[in-house]
């Protein structure tokens, strides 16, 4: 008797099967496909440091450039590259990463290169930062423009001595 | 005439390695012998040559259906070791998704469960159930398994809009009480496939020293959530379920019942998420010399984890004791007696998690 | 129940302590640490056994040094965790698992992965190893220091190094 219930009543009730079309939306927190941006990147290392499955590595052309590289086959999508980067270069797309073929190579490995910049003072080669963080942290200075990370520290810090000691004084140590 | 049957590796039921080499006579189960190590990666030591950060990710996959109670448990043994003290916030929110992985596990238990008495369409419904557990862990965390949602100090991530999830778990209590539940207590086949079945006494789960599930079936009352409260357990209010007949009906009915006491840990969590921060550092952990010992009741029981620190990049030592590495054992000692056709539901009774037990 | 017994933590301290072989019993970290280099294993399970404590689980730490080991009995009264810390002697220890059904899979691991031997035990087959595998899988991988950098290092800071160093 209760399975001709069950039975009638099923034959009333719409399929429960649920479309293909019929997904729950994707969080904003999805973990999926890595992107990175060399305009934003330092290469200061933390991506690889936090990386637990070692997918992300760099590798360099001393002087030149730096390559940032990820393999998706070592990747665990745990996000903590995305999470960790201090700059966003890194971030995590709402898309399922792709298996093979891609537009963009064969899709299993990502390199985005880094091109590295003499310093316009000291000549040593440096990633330059992105303009906006130059100009937030910095000032718009046009000659430090271009000053890897050691001479813009001895920059600041001879800016922040004169500011302390008159001039004068300063002379007189030397 | 005697002879013996090997149940595994590769297994009728489960996705997992491990093998039972039974002696039977006739239909009647002898003997038993459990083999494990088919699935052996070497966590323990890998977790000693990874950096504070990296080795959450990798202790997350011990398992991958209790994957957040590794991941929980090792950063509760690192933040005891550092003097670390997690914000209420993070306290609550680590123990919505540690409840909402036990409904998950246990409803995926109940579903192989029924696939292993041949009842497809519970399966079929307890798996329809399932998802919406597995949904709301999805948009908590961004992802069905893995969620990556504990870090030294607190959580990752917020729950941003708490009651959004309430209407799912209406539809799970519904769905338990009126299709779950009932089905296995009341159904003649579930009934004549699972009562009196695979009985373990509990003088046998004492000697076996059995956890979890498995031992609140047999009358044993021990839960770490009630004997030594953690997380938000203590100000949550927790009743445990215990059953005193030992057999693969009491594990069904012990499972079933906590998750209805899950949904209502989960709901109460929901409702009185303290406000404030969800994390109490920042930056790269630096964890001081010491070694601390945590006990937390994971899906399947008690998971045991000791962790000692050197002052270093990486932790010295981490000893990880999954419950399934006690209970898996006691399969033994519940076959004895018992026909061949019943093996493969009475070892399934025990939820053995197979990678969790061999690292 | 016995558990109950045990709930006076100053009791339960003086029982360890009278365990032959137990140096000090410090509560640390929420949990009692017993520290007996000599300890009498079997002395201690039964003591054990008497208070109704059942035996979680068992840690071994492996000596760089020499063949010795650290061995940790972890054992667990429902609200506190008594760890009693000894060593191997001659890289061996007495077996538990004749009289504590327990202890038997975490020796046969210990066995399988430190090469420590628990002479007494009943079934002394491996557990985790496979076959054909000479003993003690980790010992000498756990031994080795890690070469982990403790803060994130830019590829630039040495001029060679694609990759800071792992091992």
């Amino acid at each position: 008797m209760a399975m001709l219930k069950t039975i009638l009543g099923n034959l009333l009730r719409p399929p429960r099967t649920r479309d293909p079309a019929d997904m729950p939306e994707v969080p904003p927190v999805y973990r999926g496909a890595l992107a990175h941006d060399a305009a934003r990147c330092t290469a200061c290392g933390t991506c690889a440091f936090v990386c637990a499955p070692k997918a992300i590595t760099f590798t360099q052309e001393p002087g030149v450039s730096v390559s940032w590289h990820f393999f998706i086959g070592q990747c665990s999508f745990c996000g903590l590259c995305a999470q960790n980067c201090p700059t966003r270069a890194i971030s995590l797309q709402a898309d399922a990463p792709g298996a093979t073929n891609s537009a963009a190579g064969d899709g299993l490995r990502l390199e985005s290169v880094i091109r590295l910049q003499p310093c316009t003072r000291c000549g040593a080669a440096h990633v330059p930062l992105p303009d906006a963080t130059i100009e937030a942290l910095w000032g718009v200075e046009e000659a430090e423009r271009g000053y890897c990370p050691e001479c813009r520290r001895r920059a600041a810090s001879e800016k922040l001595r004169a500011a302390f000691v008159p001039a004068e004084e300063a002379h007189h140590d030397r | 005439m005697p002879y013996s049957f090997p149940l595994g590796p590769y297994h009728p039921a489960l996705e997992e390695p491990f093998k039972v080499k039974v002696q039977c006579r006739g239909e009647v189960i002898d003997s038993a012998t459990v083999e494990v190590g088919f699935s052996f990666r070497g966590i323990e030591l890998l977790a000693q040559k990874r950096n504070w950060v990296e080795v959450i990710t990798l202790i997350e996959r011990v398992c991958g259906i209790c994957s957040n109670t590794h991941a929980m448990t090792f950063c509760m043994a690192a933040e005891t070791i550092a003097g670390i003290e997690v914000p209420k916030r993070a306290a609550h929110i680590r123990t919505i998704i540690a409840e909402l992985e036990r409904l998950h596990s246990h409803l995926l238990w109940a579903g192989v469960g029924a696939e292993d008495i041949g009842f497809h369409s519970l399966f079929m419904e307890v798996f329809t159930l399932r998802e919406l557990v597995m949904d709301t862990l999805e948009a908590i965390s961004g992802n069905r398994v893995n969620y990556g949602m504990n870090c030294i100090g607190g959580v990752h991530r917020d729950i941003p809009d708490p009651k959004r999830h309430l209407p799912a778990l209406d539809t799970l209590s519904k769905g338990l009480a009126e299709i779950v539940i009932p089905t296995f207590t009341e159904n003649p086949t579930a009934l004549t496939r699972t009562r009196g079945v695979g009985r373990l006494t509990r003088e046998q789960a004492v000697e076996w020293a059995v956890v979890g599930p498995v031992a609140r079936a047999s009358g044993l009352d021990i839960d770490v959530r009630k004997d030594q409260p953690y997380l938000s357990y203590a100000d949550l209010g927790f009743e445990s379920v215990v059953r005193p007949e030992g057999d693969v009906l009491a594990r069904v009915v012990v499972r079933a019942l906590e998750m209805v006491e899950s949904i209502r840990l989960i709901r109460e969590a929901l409702l009185s998420l303290p406000a404030g921060p969800l994390r109490a550092t920042q930056g790269v952990p630096e964890i001081p010399s010491g070694e601390a010992t945590i006990r937390t009741e994971a899906p399947r029981g008690e998971a045991f984890y000791y962790v000692a620190s050197e002052g270093g990049a990486t932790p010295a030592r981490v000893k990880i004791r999954t419950p399934s590495f006690v209970n898996i054992p006691a399969i033994e000692a519940m076959v004895v007696g018992q026909p061949l056709a019943d093996l493969s539901i009475i070892q399934a009774s025990v939820d053995p998690c197979i990678s969790c037990t061999d690292r | 129940m016995t558990a109950d017994r045990n709930r006076n933590p100053r009791r339960l301290a003086e029982a360890l302590q009278a365990i032959p072989g137990v140096r000090t019993v410090t509560e640390r970290n929420g949990a009692l640490w017993v520290d007996a280099p000599l300890l009498q294993v079997e002395a201690m399970a039964a003591a054990m056994a008497d208070l109704g404590i059942r035996l979680g689980t068992v840690t071994a730490i492996p000596h760089a040094g020499d063949a010795e080991s650290t061995v940790i009995y972890h054992y667990i009264d429902e609200h506190r965790v008594i760890n009693v810390k000894t060593c191997t002697r001659n890289g061996a220890l007495a077996s538990l698992a004749p009289t504590v059904r327990a202890a038997s899979w975490a020796e046969r691991e210990i066995r399988d992965l430190f090469a420590v031997e628990f002479p007494g035990h009943p079934n002394p087959v491996p557990l985790i190893r496979p076959d054909g595998i000479d003993t003690a899988t980790l010992r000498a991988a756990m031994c080795r220091p890690a070469e982990v950098a403790r803060k994130p290092v830019s590829p630039l800071a040495s001029p060679s190094a694609n990759n800071p160093a792992r091992s």
